[in-house]
């Protein structure tokens, strides 16, 4: 096997994230559970939170979604895509999505390095974050509009190498010819896996969806209700 | 009408210059055992007799160099560059970026190679790739048909993905078509008949070649794509304004989003209640001062 | 019958001074710590004012608390279940730090390194969020004693039920008055912070009813700030965690009164136990304002009662704790005296912390030189008062203006027994008369006026006894070993993650 650098980008490296993010993100939800937390800042600025935090989570979990499915049903995909209309639709929805995000992420910062308030509550791992997402998001967008149609070329290169990923037999001749901006997109999104338990970004794996299936109130006991407070009985022993 | 009229015409046209390349190519030994192997082996890169490609035309090739050089050279190209022969450095130079790279070939193939390319040039033909020949003539119904396989409406029969994914053809949709890969507008121009519906049938660029290895197009498939992008031929490309078209669509959608957003939480805390009050309670203040001091003006004058 | 016990507090309003040491004892015990430092678990405001954090009783603005729907139904005024992950990256009802105040302090240290010069050395305000010197916007009790009312007081949203008469009244400089309302988190019953935590961090403790933050489970969704309509939740900006008043559960598990309780100057305070039935719960929320009053008291249980008891029992309470609830001033304030009545109970989440509505200055009536001791003229002061009767109303009683009445009339009761009973000027049958009207026999007010004026500590803080002992022996832990191995406080230091 000749071991290029694209071997290490592909086939070594994917691994790696993907081990820290598991181990890690476990690790630090047992052991430091107080430090998952989503850090939200709107208490200390709440109107400039709005124009950046909700473009920028709903444009990204579409497009995350987006990715997902391409990976999980490429061939639903690309029959959807067939017709040149729907190929039009799905792609403009995936660049607005792209593009709510991007303009979304860029107010966040700008926000979170204008602000004093907000600039008390940055520490060094934030601003990592952000610059891995303005990467990342940057080069996305980048793709959408000069390397289409995405979702289609997506579909047919990029999900049977992201499986060969998961199957452990990692393909580098699919990839090892793209373009280089989504090479350094898809290193790109590795590093964001590797960062992700080390950062706020944990906060994404607490997405409270249970929430939504539970009752109301909670009532919490130290001990089963019933078996408690027995002594005090005047009668006892007397 | 003239719709119709047109596909008619158009179809004339592929079918014309179809009929001429089987014309030219009919002869062709692809059967020959060796020529198979230079289709696999160098027809990616090399022709002999239809042009230059990604390197030069082997069209009397022995004519030009020295047997020996040629062996010496084909064996290990980098090595002769990197010795400094002036023939390997000025080849280098020529087609770059493009590098030919060293082959695992025994001196016995590269005799066989030299003389195969030897025998082409002396029959006065050109080589025809067994890809390259197409199944049987273009037939009318067969543009529309390709255009389906194109746009992938028709799926291809092994499952290979459809073109627009990567390729754009002017006109294929009002956004264009992918650019990832090449706009095909003028394929044919870049290449010439025997090369399209070589690569058609067997690619030889790397992402092609990958995509298509295990579900290459059926013959019925090369004749119809074939047939689309020929039709195409006399279209001029204009990816420049499919790709505004695309980003403004882009900006208009995600103005309408973020309005949306607005829109559904319009009832938000802004600026801060206490805020408001003082500023109220500032401006309330003002007003009395104003009437305060008009009052005053208007006693003083009376 | 599912009887549980809950511990519940009684406020005496017409004690209360404003001397806010309640919330300087919170303040050094639990909340002087970055992120926290604007926290005031216990607070004291002024009332008529928009309180804090500003205007919270406002709940078209921050929606919180519970609603009625047209089905009967309760739900969260804020957002619905789906409108809360709808809602999670942004949430619109908010108040920010600039409805509290911007946390600061003072360069002190310049008053002693500026060098000599021809002004005074200034110790410059600073913000402790950002370090920088600031202009004071605001401060915990910015508007304390009617300070800026223009902007404070005229906008106190209980005064949308006044009539525009009353309020022109109100605010008319002789007659302006206003008194306090110390206000801690009332662990509710049917507490909307719980309900609306996405985490499910929030909760109440089953054995005395405190509601609690699990501060590991808690991710900073904040919707229990939005939800609490007394605003007694906080987001601490620094370690991205909510946090309130956990009722000093350590003094209460020992037996203690919580820090505020305990240091109040005015002895306004009372705490003890009340035994509820946890089956009427959802339907005690959910009937109409004027009711609500009445459904709050109705839920509460009679610990004298054989079958109150007998519930009690099974459920585990020892007799101790019992004795404890029969002992409780609280259950005299609110339900054998019906003085004491939950803060804005339409709100819906069932507040267990009630306040004796107070009687302020008292506007007595004047003629012919002396005080007028006649009936009308001793209860006439109620609807006379220099704060409308509906304004408390709105206050204390879901607008029901009977209770808040029924209340003021027995405390002049007692006032005119009392001084029928000491200085002897008032004519019998009046305040026979009045007694009657209101009532209560003059054991009653003797007793009302004891437990007023003269309580001890042990009378005002009567804590049942909470056996942590036996709940270590419940977890299935070695008594023993927990005792000499395990320590309170966080494994983990309550840092900020990153
Ligand atoms: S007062 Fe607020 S924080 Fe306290 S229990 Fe009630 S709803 Fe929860
Ligand atoms: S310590 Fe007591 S008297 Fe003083 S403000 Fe607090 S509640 Fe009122």
């Amino acid at each position: 096997m000749v071991f290029t650098i694209d071997t290490l980008l592909f086939q070594v490296l994917p691994y790696v994230p993907v081990a820290l993010f598991i181990i890690e993100a476990i690790r630090r939800y047992r052991q430091r559970p107080f430090s998952y937390s989503s850090l939200s800042s709107q208490f200390l600025e709440g109107d400039r939170l709005f124009i950046g935090s909700v473009p920028w989570h709903y444009g990204i979990l579409f497009v995350l979604g987006g990715h997902l499915f391409a990976f999980l049903f490429p061939r639903e995909l690309i029959a959807f895509g067939s017709v040149p209309w729907r190929l039009l639709i799905l792609e403009v929805t995936a660049l607005i999505g792209g593009l709510v995000s991007l303009i979304g992420l860029v107010e966040l910062t700008i926000r979170r390095l204008t602000r004093d308030r907000i600039r008390a509550v940055t520490n060094v791992m934030d601003l990592v974050v952000l610059g891995v997402l303005l990467t990342q998001v940057g080069l996305g967008v980048y793709i959408a509009l000069t390397m289409r149609w995405g979702s289609m070329w997506f579909a047919t290169i990029m999900a049977p190498y992201l499986k060969s990923v998961v199957l452990l037999q990692p393909n580098v001749d699919l990839v090892s010819v793209l373009p280089w901006v989504i090479k350094l997109h898809i290193v790109g999104a590795y590093v964001f896996l590797a960062i992700l338990p080390y950062s706020r970004l944990v906060h994404m794996l607490v997405w409270p969806v249970h929430y939504l299936f539970r009752r109301p109130q909670v009532v919490i006991w130290n001990a089963e209700p019933g078996s408690l407070r027995s002594t005090g009985e005047p009668e006892r022993g007397g | 009408m003239t719709d119709r009229m047109n596909a008619l015409l158009r179809t004339a046209v592929v079918v014309g210059s179809v009929v001429l390349m089987q014309g030219t190519s009919r002869a062709q030994d692809a059967a020959d055992p060796t020529g198979a192997l230079f289709e696999k082996q160098c027809y990616s890169c090399h022709n002999i007799g239809s042009g230059k490609k990604k390197g030069p035309d082997l069209k009397g090739i022995l004519q030009r160099r020295d047997r020996a050089w040629l062996h010496k050279f084909i064996a290990s190209p980098k090595s002769m560059k990197a010795s400094g022969d002036k023939i390997a450095v000025g080849l280098f130079r020529e087609f770059a970026p493009e590098e030919m790279p060293d082959q695992m070939l025994t001196p016995l193939q590269i005799e066989d190679f030299l003389n195969f390319i030897d025998k082409v040039t002396k029959s006065g033909k050109v080589f025809v790739p067994q890809s390259g020949q197409l199944s049987r003539p273009v037939r009318p119904g067969d543009i529309e048909a390709g255009y389906a396989y194109f746009t992938g409406k028709k799926k291809l029969a092994a499952g290979g993905p459809a073109c627009i994914s990567c390729h754009s053809v002017q006109g294929v949709t009002p956004l264009g078509g992918g650019t990832l890969g090449l706009d095909l507008t003028q394929a044919n121009a870049r290449y010439t008949n025997i090369e399209l519906a070589s690569i058609l049938k067997a690619p030889a660029f790397p992402t092609m070649s990958r995509l298509f290895a295990n579900n290459p197009l059926t013959d019925e498939e090369v004749v119809q794509v074939f047939a689309y992008l020929q039709s195409t031929k006399t279209r001029t490309p204009d990816p420049g304004r499919s790709a505004f078209a695309f980003v403004l669509i882009g900006m208009a959608g995600t103005v309408a989003c973020l309005g949306l957003m607005n829109f559904r939480w319009r009832a938000r805390l802004r600026t801060g209640v206490r805020k408001d009050f003082v500023a109220q309670a500032v401006e309330r203040h003002r007003k009395n001062l104003r009437s305060a001091d008009h009052s005053h003006r208007a006693g003083r004058d009376a | 019958m599912n009887v549980r016990l809950q511990m519940a507090m009684v406020f005496h309003l017409d004690k209360c001074i404003g001397c806010h040491t309640c919330s300087i004892a919170c303040k050094n015990v639990w909340t002087d710590r970055r992120g926290a430092e604007y926290m005031w678990w216990n607070n004291v405001e002024t009332k008529p004012g928009t309180g804090y954090p500003t205007a919270w009783e406002d709940q078209d603005r921050y929606r919180g608390g519970w609603v009625q729907g047209s089905d009967g139904k309760l739900r969260l005024r804020g957002f619905s279940k789906g409108g809360t992950l709808e809602s999670i990256f942004h949430q619109p009802y908010l108040p920010t730090i600039d409805d509290y105040y911007e946390p600061f302090t003072y360069r002190y240290q310049d008053l002693f390194d500026t060098p000599e010069g021809a002004d005074q050395p200034t110790a410059r305000p600073v913000s402790m969020i950002t370090g920088k010197p600031i202009d004071i916007q605001a401060g915990p009790n910015w508007d304390d004693d009617l300070g800026g009312s223009p902007v404070y007081a005229e906008n106190d949203p209980n005064l949308t039920h006044v009539s525009e008469e009353d309020k022109r009244l109100l605010f008319e400089l002789e007659r302006m008055t206003f008194f306090y309302v110390p206000r801690i988190c009332n662990h509710c019953l049917n507490p909307s912070c719980v309900a609306a935590c996405p985490s499910g961090a929030i909760y109440k403790r089953g054995e005395d009813g405190v509601v609690l933050i699990n501060q590991e489970a808690c991710r900073g969704w904040r919707f229990c700030v939005t939800a609490c309509p007394y605003k007694k939740s906080y987001y601490n900006w620094s370690t991205g965690k909510s946090e309130k008043c956990i009722l000093c559960f350590p003094r209460i598990e020992t037996g203690q009164a919580p820090a505020c309780f305990h240091s109040c100057v005015g002895r306004i305070r009372y705490f003890g136990g009340l035994l509820y039935d946890a089956d009427k719960l959802p339907a005690a929320a959910s009937v109409p304002e004027g009711e609500l009053v009445d459904a709050h008291r109705g839920i509460i249980l009679n610990p004298n009662d054989p079958a109150v008891v007998a519930g009690a029992r099974k459920n585990g309470l020892g007799p101790d704790v019992i004795e404890a609830c029969r002992r409780s001033p609280v259950y005299q304030y609110v339900i054998d005296w019906k003085l004491a009545l939950p803060l804005h109970a339409e709100f819906r989440t069932i507040p267990m912390l009630f306040y004796v509505p107070p009687l302020m200055p008292v506007m007595a009536t004047v003629e012919n030189g002396a005080y007028d001791t006649t009936e009308t003229g001793l209860f006439g002061v109620v609807d006379n008062m220099r704060l409308p009767i509906t304004y408390l109303a709105r206050l204390f009683s879901a607008g029901n203006e009977g209770h808040v009445r029924y209340a003021l009339k027995k405390q002049i009761a007692v006032r005119a027994h009392r001084r029928m009973v000491t200085v002897g000027d008032l004519d019998r049958d009046a305040v026979t008369s009045m007694m009657q009207e209101v009532g209560a026999d003059a054991a009653e007010l003797d007793a009302i006026y004891r437990l007023t004026s003269l309580p001890t500590e042990k009378e005002r803080y009567v804590i049942p006894p909470s056996h942590r002992e036996e709940a270590e022996q419940m977890l299935k832990t070695d008594v023993l070993r927990a005792k000499g191995e395990t320590g309170f406080g966080f494994l983990e230091r309550p840092v900020r993650g990153t």
